[in-house]
């Protein structure tokens, strides 16, 4: 098996889907390549996704039904694997985006206490 | 829905496993063109392209380890390392299928033993019955004092007692009475068929309610129904329906005649049901009348109840106990010092769990040393195996992953031998059931394999896997210097302390079944009281409706035995109302002038009813007095003989001949047919005879009287008849068809030579002994086998040893003993092992021996000379090849 540090890559794992589903949504069918590019410009540099972390995910949101993945062409007629977002991938989404907002507002009310 | 996905996830996964869908290489192209996209990225932009590249490769990680972890996500790695151990382990054993198939056999030996005493015991002991609530069902007896201190120490209760116990008590959701006898069955009107005497039981009507049974067609019966003139309904077994009616359910709603009064079929029972008998053709209510409720005197029902949900045992027999205390205070005549006793109905055939307890014992000695022989094999192997694992080892092994490893070789060892254990079981099972004692059974005694006795198997394959695996496996994990020396697989301690263990399992298993074989010796050497060889026994019922008069019903007999002493085969035919090994006997109440009363009760003893050419037909002998004589009829005085425990008990310092002897409740008014016409109270005592086994070789004998056909004619009796030279069971047939002629209606059941129904009184430890002795057997074959491969493997390791031994001039004689001397010196602590195994087990085996104690010496010594020859055998012939060892060879190969 491989040798992981389980702390950060699951907790990772739950933002990772969410950051991978919504870049789908946002952005529509892409490779990988493009979804770890488009995350590291829309944070500004701050994610930087290697390829371990990503393919795994990837395909692990295939596993769940969330993702499909086909082969196609790129604009520039390279070969590449590209992933859409499914029906069940936007319920998902959605669910967790609200799962998210929720969190954020009660950390939100329970930090500004402190002052 | 989260887990839902998760759900889909792990399908996908686990279907991954067994087959990739996207396989290696596309997954490495996916990423080689997602570096390739970085690079290409990387290239834009002025500055120091190549920094920029190598800068993004690394960024992006390496292709190895993402595969890695894509492997790891695509399948179910632990599920993939386990069907990877599974084929190297199945590689394993095709590369040495000379280990395996003596492994395989060996183990399916010992679960196929294991198995089939599992499924025999599940059969009778454990199955449970298909009753509602079957463990809450109870027998209720009647006791006193005085019976408590005879073999049959409790009697059917009175039905007066039952009406009162049954309104009265609160521990109890049913009680219902029960009497199975034989009756007249003709068909309705038009039916052409002749009357059929078959077996049919009355019962209260609330009985298949109590065992939650339902009619397949029809009803069965309602409370009203044991009222008379409501009573003269009836409920059909299927399989009588079928025989008679030819299952036609339009009979449901007609009439039969039942003893000569029409009975309505209101219903009929499901095919699988029978209680106690399987031969059951008909059931109806037990008529309670105003006779029935006042009835005290006589004990001539059976009573079953079944307690309420939270009832214990204990409340139930104290409430019962305050009820006989209420009922002796109301009718101190019937029921002063009677009280009741409750047994539980279910598990049937109690009487046998020590033995299979035995058994159990010794199928687990025979499994552990097949585990134990298959964990030498393996442990021999895993010497051989060293300088594979230590490779692995050093290319990353883990200990666990390498015992894991081993051990699923083992668990497949397991599974094959389970699997040829199943076969070795049903050979076993299908040698075994015919040699099995008839016993009561609640159904049909299917002896299969069902699902209960798969999971035992499953749990034994399990077990045995880890038993045998254990010990290897975390040995052979240990790691090893990779410079292997020839010394260093060293003299196998662990081979040796199993093998120990193994000879103690062997002894415990020899003592076991000689002490058994001892006991069946001493068993068939009881002297029965009786002579069994060349008697013919077979029941007869008279037909009360046909037989009413008392001197029809001896006219009858005497006709049966004057027709039958003319034939030559015959030579001498005699008649008695309950045979030896019955399986039940008539009880009467007898009174003693001049014995003291006591308060506690009354004096019941055994009650035959015979014809004076009984005691030469089964060859009674006569101790004292006379027998009876054809004149001791109906008009002159009434006699009785009695046996020699009555004599002793009650007439001890003085000749009971000419004694007089009161002998009461003795078919009185009531419809007990098995009781005979009673027409007189005293008798006077003419002789003594001695005494005969009836029921259990090994128990006492109960007092007997013996009173004469004529002067208290009974319509039940069983005839015997003694054959001059030929085989008793040659003159069946002309018997038969002798009462036949007399009168046909007369009913001739089971016919049987007493040799044979003696026979089946041994029968129970004659198995016991059997499956012991060849259990013993077994267990020494493989107790030789371990010996010898041991001894073999040592010799083996040696070698070098012996070799520089007989290089310096040591005699083939001394190394010859030195290879014995080990092998007896393990011979030595096994058998002290086995010994100490066998006195502490001493007490589980109490209950099935005989006439022999658990510790007996001669047994236990003479089973450790054996078990010393068998090592002594074992090890000759390792012992004879290390003298043949060249030292010139061996030195030279080092």
């Amino acid at each position: 098996m491989a040798t992981r540090e389980p702390d950060k890559t699951d907790v990772l794992q739950g933002t990772l889907d969410l950051m991978v589903l919504q870049t789908l949504a946002m952005v529509g069918p892409s490779h990988g390549y493009a979804i770890a590019a488009r995350l590291e410009q829309a944070s500004q540099g701050s994610i930087q996704l290697n390829m371990g972390t990503l393919y795994p995910g990837l395909m692990r949101l295939e596993q769940r039904g969330w993702v499909r993945g086909r082969w196609g062409v790129t604009d520039s007629n390279r070969k590449a694997r590209f992933y859409t977002i499914t029906a069940a991938g936007r319920r998902q989404l959605d669910a967790e985006k609200a799962e998210w907002r929720r969190m954020t507002s009660i950390m939100h009310t329970l930090l500004s206490e402190d002052q | 829905m989260n887990w839902m996905s998760a759900l889909r996830e792990w399908m996908k996964r686990f279907l991954e496993t067994l087959h990739p869908s996207r396989a290696d290489r596309e997954l490495e192209q996916e990423l080689r063109s997602h570096l390739e996209f970085a690079v290409e990225d990387a290239r834009r932009g002025d500055d120091h392209p190549d920094t920029r590249i190598r800068l993004a490769r690394i960024q992006a990680g390496g292709i190895a380890q993402t595969m890695e972890a894509l492997r790891d996500q695509r399948g179910l790695p632990w599920l993939a390392d386990l069907l990877a151990d599974v084929r190297f382990g199945w590689r394993m054993l095709t590369r040495s299928p000379g280990f395996a198939t003596v492994a395989i056999l060996t183990l399916a030996i010992g679960i196929g033993a294991t198995t089939a005493v599992f499924t025999v015991a599940d059969a009778l002991l454990l199955r449970p019955p298909p009753f509602e609530h079957s463990e809450r069902l109870y027998w209720i007896y009647d006791t006193n004092d005085e019976l408590r201190q005879t073999v049959n120490d409790a009697v059917g209760p009175s039905p007066g007692n039952f009406i009162d116990w049954r309104e009265r008590n609160r521990s109890f959701d049913y009680m219902v009475a029960w009497r199975n006898w034989w009756f007249s069955v003709a068909g309705p009107s038009n039916d052409q068929m002749a009357a059929e005497q078959v077996r049919g039981v009355m019962v209260s009507p609330s009985f298949f309610d109590m065992l939650g049974v339902q009619a397949t067609l029809g009803r069965t019966f309602r409370p009203e129904e044991e009222e008379p003139g409501r009573d003269q309904v009836a409920v059909l077994t299927d399989g009588f329906w079928r025989r008679r009616f030819g299952g036609d359910p339009a009979i449901v709603g007609r009439a039969v005649t039942i003893d000569g009064r029409p009975f309505v079929i209101v219903g009929v029972l499901p095919a699988e049901f029978y209680f106690l008998w399987p031969d059951s053709a008909v059931f109806m209510p037990m008529q309670v009348d105003a006779g029935f409720r006042s009835l005290r005197s006589s004990h001539s029902i059976a009573v079953l109840a079944r307690t309420g949900p939270r009832v214990r045992r204990t409340d139930a027999q104290a409430e019962l106990d305050q009820l006989s205390r209420d009922l002796a205070a109301m009718y101190p005549t019937a029921n002063a010092g009677w009280s009741a006793a409750l047994q539980p109905v279910f598990p049937l055939n109690r009487n046998l769990r020590p033995a299979l307890l035995v058994l159990f014992g010794a199928v687990g000695c025979v499994l552990l040393i097949a585990c134990i022989n298959v964990a030498s094999l393996l442990l021999v192997r895993a010497g051989i195996r060293r300088r594979e694992i230590a490779v692995r080892t050093a290319m990353g092994a883990t200990r666990g992953r390498l015992v894991r490893q081993m051990l699923t070789e083992t668990a497949l060892l397991a599974g094959i031998g389970s699997f040829a254990g199943l076969l070795v079981a049903g050979l076993g099972l299908r040698l075994l059931v015919p040699l099995i004692p008839e016993i009561q059974i609640t159904r049909a005694l299917t002896i299969g394999i069902n699902a209960r006795v798969f999971t035992f198997i499953l749990g034994a394959a399990v077990l045995t896997a880890m038993v045998t695996g254990l010990v290897p496996a975390v040995r052979a994990s240990r790691t090893e210097r990779l410079r292997v020396s020839a010394q260093s697989a060293g003299r196998a301690p662990a081979g040796r302390v199993l093998l120990t263990i193994e000879i103690g399992l062997c002894l415990m298993l020899l003592v076991g079944a000689t002490l058994l074989l001892q006991t069946l010796r001493n068993l068939q050497q009881i002297d029965p009281g009786f002579r069994p060889e060349r008697v013919l026994t077979m029941q007869l019922w008279l037909p009360e409706a046909k037989y009413q008069s008392p001197t029809s019903v001896s006219a009858f007999y005497q006709e049966v035995l004057r027709r039958l002493h003319q034939f030559p085969q015959v030579s001498v035919a005699g008649l008695v109302n309950t045979r030896p090994f019955l399986g039940w006997s008539l009880g009467a109440t007898v009174d003693i002038p001049g014995r003291v009363e006591r308060t506690s009760g009354e004096l019941i003893v055994g009650c035959r009813i015979i014809t004076p050419t009984l005691l030469p037909a089964l060859g009674i002998r006569l101790i004292r007095g006379r027998g009876l004589v054809d004149s001791d009829g109906p008009g002159t005085a009434a006699v009785a003989l009695i046996n020699e425990t009555m004599a002793r008990r009650f007439w001890s310092a003085e000749d009971p001949v000419g004694k007089s002897l009161g002998v009461r409740s003795l078919g009185s008014t009531t419809d007990a047919p098995w009781w005979p016409e009673q027409m007189a109270d005293m008798f006077t005592i003419v002789g003594v005879v001695e005494d005969v086994k009836e029921s259990r070789l090994n128990s006492q004998v109960e007092p007997v009287v013996y009173l004469s056909y004529l002067q208290n004619p009974s319509r039940y009796m069983h005839l015997l008849v003694r054959t001059a030279s030929v085989p008793p069971t040659t003159v069946t047939h002309l018997v038969q068809r002798t009462i036949q002629a007399i009168d046909p209606d007369v009913g001739a059941y089971d016919p049987r030579s007493m040799e044979a129904v003696l026979d089946q009184a041994v029968a129970a430890p004659r198995l016991n002994s059997l499956l012991l002795w060849v259990f013993a057997t077994v267990a020494l074959l493989l107790s030789a086998a371990g010996v010898y491969g041991v001894t073999s493997y040592a010799v083996t390791q040696r070698t070098q040893e012996f070799a520089i031994r007989i290089a310096v001039g040591a005699e083939a004689r001394s190394v010859f003993h030195m290879v014995t001397r080990q092998g007896l010196a393990v011979a030595a602590v096994g058998i002290a092992m086995g010994l100490g195994g066998a006195l502490l087990l001493a007490r589980f085996f109490a209950g099935v021996l005989y006439g022999v104690v658990p510790t007996d010496p001669v047994t236990l010594i003479g089973s450790a000379g054996v078990m010393l020859v068998v090592v002594l055998v074992a090890c000759w012939r390792p012992a004879w090849r290390a003298t043949r060892v060249d030292p010139i060879i061996v030195l030279r190969a080092d």
